[in-house]
């Protein structure tokens, strides 16, 4: 559409224009106005609406507007609703605990900072078993850590206790370490090893068919007569006689291997052990030290965990040890933690 | 770099130990018997230990030689401190070290946390003239009103 010539305004077309031009008049032209140099607006300062919906929700007041006015003004950064969070849940602390404003203070300094010194020492305060560790360390005591394997005990290692933490973890000082070591069949020789690597026979990947049972037999009479005499080696009393109930050449059979059997024998001084004897488990329970005498059992200790370990398997074991100056042991490995002597 | 969880266990396990060790020729018995000698490159929070110029005696007795060898946490059984480092020192010395670069982050966070309430406090003020102007304006209609 071309752009319409502008007319000078005459005397005659003025009114008519002016009337054109004015908004409140009844004969305002809007294209006109549009194109015009200047139009009179009665009040500059009206809101501008883009069409008459708007303004039709305005008059409703349901526009925009009004709407952000009634709700309130929400901050824009994330992080400053965190910090008003957090302040106001301070001066809510605060308030609570206005008497034990320093003990606050102090408890959050400690949070932030926690060690492993000072979880020790927290374990030091407490009653758990974690506060004997601490103990230990404490008083510079010796103690006697016992070493599992996957499914036996390895050995111990006897040393001062360094530090520690709650898995059990331990820094020892000046060691010695007594273990089991599995011995190789007849050959030690390192090349031929290699061929002559067999995996130790563990009793679950053989038929039990296979091998004749009086063979077994034999091994679980060995174990308990090898468990009778360090019986007999703690507890030295004329008791000893009461042990052999059971004669030693009594023959497999007799004991009767085949269900679980309790054989009981009862001390005069109270001291009553049983033997339970069941299917593939040897287990004794002692349920009394007899007062006096009882050896310090390191070597017999690790012989009953020796034949404990052969009955298991038909591997063979020899006892090591070894002294170690400075020695970390992972918690995992840990069985149990005695102070030695 | 480690994570924040791992420096925590760091300084919360014995961890900080085997790390004071970085640097220094160690002896890590394994749970299947086996034996590894070597320098301790890096230890992780989770006591991962990453070893160089190795000698693996396995259980067998065969020793083998490795340029890298990384020791799962799970595998270890002991692990041979050398003579040279007093223990308990060293681990002070892991915590400190651990603990002043959290020193530091707590600086930065405190920093930032000046930072945001200069800001709150601005939109508080801002808020407080808004209603001290809706104030005015109430009272002022209300003298009208009456008038």
């Amino acid at each position: 559409m071309a752009a319409p010539i502008k007319k000078s305004p005459s005397s005659y077309s003025s009114t008519k224009s002016s009337e054109e031009l004015d908004l409140t008049s009844p004969k305002f032209n809007p294209l006109k106005s549009l194109y015009a140099a200047h139009v009179n607006i009665p009040c500059p300062e009206a809101k501008l609406y883009n069409n008459i919906a708007q303004y039709e929700s305005f008059m409703k007041g349901k526009d925009a507007e009004s709407q952000k006015q009634k709700r309130p003004s929400k901050p824009h950064h994330p992080g400053l609703i965190a910090y008003k969070a957090a302040a106001q849940a301070r001066e809510a602390v605060m308030k609570s605990r206005s008497e034990d404003g320093s003990k606050n203070d102090n408890r959050r300094k400690r949070m932030q900072r926690s060690t492993i010194f000072t979880l020790m020492e927290k374990h030091g305060a407490s009653k758990g078993p974690l506060s004997l560790l601490f103990r230990c360390v404490r008083d510079k005591l010796q103690i006697l850590v016992v070493v599992r394997g996957a499914v036996s005990v390895r050995g111990y290692c006897k040393g001062y206790l360094i530090a520690y933490d709650k898995h059990f973890n331990m820094a020892l000082l000046d060691v010695d370490e007594s273990y089991l070591k599995p011995v190789k069949g007849p050959k030690i020789n390192s090349q031929e090893s290699v061929e002559d690597e067999v995996d130790y026979p563990d009793k679950s990947c053989i038929d039990k068919t296979d091998i004749s049972s009086s063979h077994q037999r034999k091994i679980k009479q060995e174990v308990v007569m090898g468990i009778m005499e360090e019986l007999q080696c703690r507890f030295t009393d004329t008791s000893v006689s009461t042990l052999q109930n059971i004669p030693r050449d009594a023959t497999v059979d007799s004991m009767d291997f085949g269900r679980s059997e309790r054989v009981k024998y009862s001390k005069s001084q109270g001291v009553s052990q049983s033997l339970d004897v069941a299917n593939n488990e040897i287990k004794f329970t002692v349920k009394s030290e007899p007062e006096g005498n009882v050896l310090p059992a390191q070597c017999l200790r690790m012989e009953s965990y020796k034949q404990l370990a052969e009955s298991r398997s038909y591997a063979k074991f020899d006892i090591i040890r070894r002294h170690v100056n400075q020695l970390l042991i992972r918690g995992e490995n840990v069985v149990s933690v005695s102070i030695a002597n | 770099m480690e994570t924040s969880r791992e420096k925590h266990f760091i300084v919360n396990t014995m961890t900080c130990l085997i790390k004071a060790c970085e640097g220094y020729e160690v002896q890590v018995d394994l749970r299947d018997n086996s034996e590894v000698n070597g320098l301790v490159s890096h230890v992780d929070g989770f006591m991962n230990i990453s070893m160089s110029d190795v000698t693996l005696k396995t259980k067998l007795g065969h020793l083998i030689k490795f340029e890298q060898f990384f020791v799962k946490s799970r595998q270890i059984r002991y692990v041979h401190i050398p003579d040279e480092i007093d223990m308990w020192k060293a681990m002070q010395g892991v915590c400190k070290t651990f603990c002043r670069i959290r020193a530091q982050q707590r600086i930065s966070q405190s920093i930032s946390q000046a930072a945001w309430s200069r800001l709150a406090k601005k939109e508080d003020e801002v808020a407080r003239i808004e209603n001290l102007q809706e104030r005015q304006k109430t009272e002022a209609l209300t003298p009208e009103g009456e008038a």
